[in-house]
């Protein structure tokens, strides 16, 4: 959301900015319409300057051109688009000066200048709770009375009805100076790339590699040179050309820019063959045309050749120096820095880069990935500005601004984007998936779904390395939560703390630097001085900025000043003491997390801090986040920083006799918050084997509950609701703060692990019937039905809702019309099932006189498999003004045999049977289990938080509390077991129960408690199918497929094996032949044509040349329709297949009497 | 509104009141043959249950305050319109006596507020557990085994006193106790019903055992000859009649049992 907002306030602003300007001079054609009197004003330089931007607040325009607030809830309802209008002040401006059409060149006063105040631009669709989200600062009743949530968090968009998420997508971090080394079998030996990014610009990054090569074979002179790749240079270069080519000559230079300290007679001899390599060019300009004669560039002269290799290295290699002229020497220095990495690794005194260090991983919310699809739109718009005007110049006529800005760039294009998730333009395939429709299965899968992570690419690499979870994930990832399969792995989950960075400029703290005595690069008297072990360098976002001579003094005070947000909380800075480097970042899409700051081994939070966040005392204020952050209590630290800090896991840690550590310097808040939304419900998640909880994670996210309080309200396509949830007894204190407590998705049923009667096998559970009439896990399940009236098309009068009259319309579907009212609507509170119809439509049809027909039926039926009452109608116009209506279907579903349930662990299982509490087993208190699971589930799986849970749950019940189940806290097991056995029941919850049918005491001690269950949206009711006959497919016969369409079910090709090893074969024709696509032709027995059938005369004869006028016989054939068509289809080509049929003696009876 | 436990208050044979169908007033509403009207109800399997509530018509008669709060439409609001034998009504769990100190509001069947209203009529008819849970007059129904005591004096008196300690406090049932004076072990009052044969005790004193196959210093085992009975009531009938009624239903089942099978022995014999 601070992403977002960073977009609209400062992002936008910055990027219409950097449009500039454009400026057009009339090119007049000479055409015949060329009115020589006419001003033409050719001598004249038009320029459109944009100015400020503005956004309004949400509104929607309605058909009748009247402007009315949008809210978002109205939005989802009527399928319009949450978004606000944009305006932006623009200038046309006219200079007299011919000179210009050079963007860059100043001229001076224009003489008239026409300003357009607040030109819509169009429309930016707006997320929602972010700052210009009309939500943003109302009150729970205020949200109540607009329809939404209380507890709706925000973070989405309303694109046409549909919420919208942009889920995060994780790169590699720009501008950082990567080393790898190089399998066996390269040419290389070790390679250093940066990927350099302005910021904030279109272009996409400019990847500059140096390679070392590897030592020729035995012998030769040639190996270990160095030369970079260039972009647009077709060959690698060496290396000390391009520092000769950036005006770095003489060879002491460029050796004292590389290797720094000269003393070192290792890595000068290491750096002595790409020297020796680039002898032969000693002077700039014959650098510069060795490097000109590569590029693409032909045929041209050497000062040509020059300029161009000059403008190549000023723009195109290591764009984030410096793009300018006499950026040369910090392009130099930079160089020299890549090229000492290079030969520090070389030497085995660094190790390499590791690609999948979580620190160089930025993740593009929102923000940034909306700043760089507005950039496209604008220059797509300005682009056609600059047409509009230079068109209406050329023809002299008048220029209108307003008219010139067409809206619809930026309103379709944000839009198209948002709604399909291909990110960029209509048509060029770019990144697909990045918007997605917001999950409302359960509230915690939405808030998981809200902080999900993309990593694009890499699907089909096998390789294992990004999927694992690495060290530097701790605090940021979930470890638990990520799917399995294909993607597993690449789609992450934030932890609960993790925050983003939204990015910040990078001038002030370079200001900052300045002032605190960094020397800049190009000051420095001599690069010599970087090899004293004194100096350390300093980078910002991987830009070298300068040295400084005392960096612990630096760091310490921007760490200070960052801690009292005199500089933006969310700049990391890393003291790299190993490499003597101080980097400082400032980009965005960095993932930090907050941690408490400790101070000579004591926390610097305060027990009154506590108490004044917890509540505040009269005098003082109630303490925020950022006075934690302001007072430096707190801090965000992010992956790259973490390296350089020493974290306790447990305040306790801190002043331990026999601590680890003398040199804290910061404390974890809680090391259960390494865990995602969705690992947050799991109790004792530390309790469990560690693929438990991720199949916990996945499950959660099906789990009924009550997916949001405005549910009601809300016409969702498909929604399960709980309808008796209840919060759990055991619970995480993570739990408070993602409403679980509020928004439940489960119930608390007594549970016992027990072996009964059998129908629990195989992870299937025996509920109680008796439980389940009293209302156990009985849910709702609400499904929309959407329809809309047409505008009128080619000529014909629009689509109606009505009642279909049977007379007039044509097409009627089988399903019940009686159920309609007279608008065509079904009316709230009917029973509708089957194919009924729920919303009447009809379009017009061209009449004729020969049809009584004058309109055609485009009703819309229920689903065939479902049935429900209609629990609410909506009707409302759309955005083009057509009526519009959604109605909703509501269908208890109790449980019943094939359900699906799981408890919090992992452990899914269907019922595998319902029995009355009379058949249940009971104790000796009475108490009966709702559910029984099967004791085999168990020990393979090592769910022990499950039984934890269950004797937590125990207790609580009890005690009447809610029970902790914080992973990493101090409750042990027996702890939880004394206090039970001081309840007076046994110390590991086991009782003595009796069975149900005949009363006879169990010999085991059973145990049994209460447990957390979630039932899961996997119902039969919306699974069984089966099929005797019934519909088949168009053009090749066969049975369709799937249960929406009553097809049938798939016999395969292993069934199909199954069935051959099993010597069936009449069955084997049953299944394939006849009750499939059986079809029959008649064949011409002589030349095995197929026969023409007259059915007029009922007369079959062989109209091929050969048997024309001739005797025939014929004879009937069966064959697969999908033969048929294959005959036809050969036919098509050319190719006539025949059939001869023969009749063959065998010893079968049954063969002998069938043909006929 | 199934789920609501509704009492028929009858004179039983003795001329005192009880709940439940105890003279047999309803049969099962399956079952029943003296339906004649197309609804498929009468008096003999059914009765009708009125409800209305008007929050405004509340407020006129209420204080200011009530207008602000919502007003909880129970099962008290429930009102009998038909007639039948004995007296219909939403059940209390209260005894009579009770009643009128204590703020038993009855059953929350929904809650209003302002300008809302609440009208319906509802069904109530007999029938059996065995077809839905609302039907069943129990909430619980347990037993659990008169005991089988032994005590072990003599091995019981070598044992220290820390260690008779451990025995008492193994057992989560607390049925044993340390007769302060004399130290010697014994089971408290009342210790029968108290047992729930867990296994803590036998695991205690196996540890306290010199030898495994030494005898037990307690024993504690569920006996067959006696048990312990009980039922609470959902409120619709009252616990006594659950039973007798039950023994009397279940008395029928074995007599038709009966007849059948002497039927059929009749049958083959011949």
């Amino acid at each position: 959301m601070d992403s977002f907002d960073e977009f609209v306030q400062n992002s936008m602003q910055e990027l219409v900015d950097d449009t500039g300007s454009l400026r057009v001079s009339p090119n007049v054609q000479h055409t015949a319409d060329y009115d020589p009197d006419k001003d033409y004003a050719e001598d004249k330089v038009f320029e459109v300057r944009l100015g400020q931007v503005y956004l309004a607040k949400p509104t929607n325009v309605e058909k009748d051109q009247s402007l009315t607030k949008i809210f978002p809830h109205e939005a989802r309802l009527r399928n319009l688009t949450y978004h606000a209008p944009l305006y932006c002040d623009v200038q046309l401006r006219t200079y007299s000066n011919p000179e210009g059409l050079n963007a860059n060149a100043d001229l001076g006063e224009p003489a008239t200048t026409e300003a357009a105040n607040k030109v819509f631009m169009g429309y930016v669709p707006i997320m929602l709770r972010s700052a210009f989200c009309v939500l943003a600062d109302k009150n729970d009743q205020e949200l109540c009375e607009l329809g939404e949530c209380i507890y709706d968090q925000g973070g989405y968009f309303v694109i046409n009805g549909s919420e919208k998420v942009i889920v995060a997508s994780e790169r590699m971090s720009n501008n950082h100076v990567y080393a790898f080394e190089k399998k066996a079998d390269s040419k290389f030996s070790w390679v250093v790339e940066v990927r350099s990014r302005v910021e904030n610009s279109t272009r996409p990054a400019s990847t500059l590699f140096i390679q070392m090569y590897r030592k020729g074979g035995r012998g030769s002179i040639e190996g270990n040179q160095i030369r970079t790749v260039l972009p647009y240079i077709r060959t690698d270069v060496p290396v000390v050309v391009v520092f000769r080519a950036l005006g770095t000559a003489d060879d002491r230079s460029i050796i004292e820019h590389v290797v720094f300290d000269l003393e070192d007679g290792e890595m000068m001899d290491m750096f002595r063959p790409s020297l020796e390599e680039a002898f032969v060019i000693q002077k700039q300009d014959v650098a510069l045309d060795f490097i000109g004669r590569r590029g693409s560039a032909k045929d041209v002269t050497k000062e040509d050749r020059v300029n161009y290799a000059k403008g190549i290295l000023q723009k195109e290699m290591l764009p984030h120096v410096g793009v300018e002229g006499g950026c040369e020497p910090r392009k130099v220095y930079f160089l020299g820095y890549c090229v000492h990495k290079l030969l520090m690794c070389r030497l085995g005194r660094l190790n390499e880069d590791d690609r999948d260090h979580f620190g160089k991983k930025r993740l593009d919310m929102a923000g940034p990935l909306l700043g760089g699809l507005f950039r496209t739109l604008l220059r797509k718009l300005t682009k056609d500005v600059r047409g509009n005007l230079q068109r209406s110049l050329d023809a002299g006529k008048e220029f209108n601004i307003n008219s010139a800005i067409r809206s619809n760039y930026i309103t379709s294009g944000l839009k198209y984007s948002l709604a399909t998730g291909n990110w960029g333009d209509r048509g060029a395939a770019t990144k697909a998936g990045v918007s997605q429709v917001l999950n409302r299965l359960a509230y915690a899968s939405t808030l998981s779904h809200l902080r999900r992570c993309n990593t694009p690419l890499a699907r089909t690499g096998k390789q294992a390395k990004p999927r694992q979870l690495h060290n530097t994930h701790w605090g940021m990832v979930c470890p638990c939560e990520t799917p399995e399969g294909q993607t597993v792995g690449l789609i992450k989950n934030l932890s609960l703390m993790a925050y983003i960075s939204t990015g910040s400029a990078q001038a002030p703290i370079l200001e900052f630097l300045e002032e605190f005595g960094t020397e800049n690069l190009t000051d420095l008297s001599s690069p010599k001085v970087i090899a004293d072990s004194s100096t350390c360098n300093v980078f910002v976002n991987g830009n070298w900025i300068g040295i400084h001579r005392d960096p612990e003094k630096l760091v310490t005070t921007l760490r200070e000043s960052r801690r009292a947000v005199d500089i933006e909380a969310e700049i990391s800075i890393v003291r790299d003491i190993a490499e003597s480097e101080i980097r400082i970042y400032t980009d965005p899409g960095r993932i930090c997390r907050p941690l408490l700051i400790v101070k000579e081994q004591k926390l610097v939070i305060q027990k009154t801090d506590i108490q004044q966040l917890q509540e505040a005392s009269e005098s003082d204020e109630k303490l925020t986040w950022n006075h934690l952050l302001m007072r430096g209590i707190v801090e965000f630290v992010d992956t790259e920083e973490e390296e350089t800090t020493m974290i306790a896991m447990d305040p306790k840690d801190l002043s331990a006799d026999d601590n680890y550590s003398s040199t804290y310097t910061h404390c974890e808040i809680h090391p259960s918050m390494i865990l995602g939304i969705c690992a947050s419900i799991i109790p004792f998640p530390d309790h469990n084997q560690s693929p438990r909880n991720c199949y916990q994670s996945a499950m959660g996210k099906q789990a009924m509950g009550i997916y949001s309080s405005n549910y009601q309200v809300r016409m969702d396509t498909m929604a399960h609701v709980l309808n008796y949830p209840q919060k759990p007894l055991v619970t995480t204190r993570s739990m408070e703060f993602l409403h679980f407590r509020e928004l439940p998705s489960g119930v608390n049923c007594i549970v016992a692990i027990l072996v009964y009667t059998g129908y629990n096998q195989e992870d299937s559970l025996i509920f109680n019937q008796s439980a389940i009439d009293r209302g156990l896990f009985r849910s709702t399940y609400f499904r929309c039905y959407v329809e809309n009236e047409e505008g009128s098309k080619a000529g014909l009068s629009a689509e109606r809702f009505e009642r279909p009259a049977l007379d007039t319309t044509t097409a009627m579907k089988h399903g019940d019309y009686s159920k309609l009212d007279n608008d065509g609507l079904v009316e709230p509170g009917t029973r509708v099932s089957g194919e009924d119809i729920l919303i009447g439509k009809t379009a017009p049809v061209e009449h004729t006189q020969e049809s009584r027909f004058t309109r055609r039926d485009a009703s819309t039926s229920m689903k065939i498999t479902e049935n429900g009452i209609v629990d609410q109608v909506l009707l409302s116009t759309t955005a083009e003004g057509y009526r519009f209506t959604k109605v909703r279907v509501r269908n208890t579903r109790t449980p019943q045999i094939g359900d699906k349930f799981a408890s919090r662990h992992g452990q899914k299982g269907t019922v595998g049977m319902t029995y009355r509490q009379e058949d249940m087993p009971f104790t000796a208190e009475g108490v009966v289990p709702d559910i029984i699971v099967n004791p085999h589930a168990i020990p393979s799986r090592m769910t022990i938080a499950q039984l934890v849970e269950c004797l937590l749950g125990k207790v609580t019940i009890f005690q009447g509390c809610e029970g902790d189940a914080t992973p990493f806290s101090e409750v042990t097991v027996d702890a939880i077991a004394d206090r039970l056995h001081a309840m007076g029941y046994q110390k590991h919850g086991n009782e003595a129960l009796y069975q149900g049918h005949t009363g006879k005491p169990m010999n085991a001690r059973v145990f049994i408690g209460p447990t957390f269950y979630q039932r899961l949206k996997h119902l039969v009711d919306d699974k069984v199918h089966s099929r005797a006959r019934g519909p088949t497919a168009m053009l090749t016969r066969q049975p369709l497929e799937g249960r929406g369409r009553d097809g049938g079910l798939r016999m395969g090709e292993m069934e199909r094996d199954c069935l051959i090893t099993h010597g069936c074969a009449n069955f084997i024709r049953d299944r394939f032949f006849t009750s499939s696509d059986m079809y029959r032709i008649h064949l011409c027995e002589v030349c095995g044509c197929v026969a023409h059938q007259d059915l007029k005369n009922q007369t079959l004869k062989c109209l091929s040349s050969a048997c024309k006028n001739k005797p025939q016989t014929i004879c009937q054939v069966d064959i697969p329709y999908a033969a048929k068509l294959l005959f036809q289809e050969l036919q098509s080509m050319c190719i006539h297949p025949r059939l001869f049929t023969d009749t063959r003696k065998t010893t079968d009876e049954w063969s002998t009497k069938a043909p006929q | 509104m199934g789920l609501i436990p509704i009492r028929c208050i009858v004179p039983n044979d003795s001329g005192a009141d009880c709940a439940g169908d105890c003279q047999e007033l309803f049969s099962s509403h399956l079952t029943c043959t003296a339906c004649d009207d197309a609804a498929g109800t009468c008096h003999k399997c059914s009765f009708e249950f009125r409800c209305r509530v008007d929050f405004d018509e509340l407020a006129a008669t209420n204080t200011e305050e009530f207008k602000t709060t919502n007003h909880i439409v129970t099962s008290k609001d429930l009102e009998c319109t038909s007639h039948t034998g004995g007296q219909v009504q939403a059940c209390s769990f209260l005894h009579e006596r009770e009643e009128v100190d204590a703020h038993d509001k009855g059953v929350t069947i929904v809650k209003m507020a302002k300008g809302q209203k609440l009208e319906f009529t509802c069904v109530g008819r007999m029938g059996i557990a065995k077809e839905h849970a609302k039907w069943s007059p129990v909430a619980v129904c347990a037993y659990r085994f008169w005991p089988e005591t032994y005590l072990n004096h003599a091995a019981l008196a070598a044992l220290p006193v820390k260690d008779k300690q451990a025995l008492v406090d193994a057992c989560p049932d607390r049925i044993l106790k340390l007769d302060d004076v004399t130290g010697e072990l014994g089971f408290v009052e009342g210790f029968e019903y108290l047992c729930t044969y867990t296994e803590d005790l036998d695991f205690a004193q196996r540890a306290l055992k010199k030898r495994p196959e030494d005898d037990d210093f307690v024993r504690v085992a569920q006996g067959d000859s006696k048990f312990i009975f009980e039922v609470e009531s959902s409120g619709a009938m009252d616990a006594d009649q659950i039973v007798l009624s039950a023994l009397k239903v279940l008395g029928r089942k074995l007599g038709e049992l009966q007849t059948h099978v002497t039927a059929i022995a009749n049958e083959l014999a011949n």
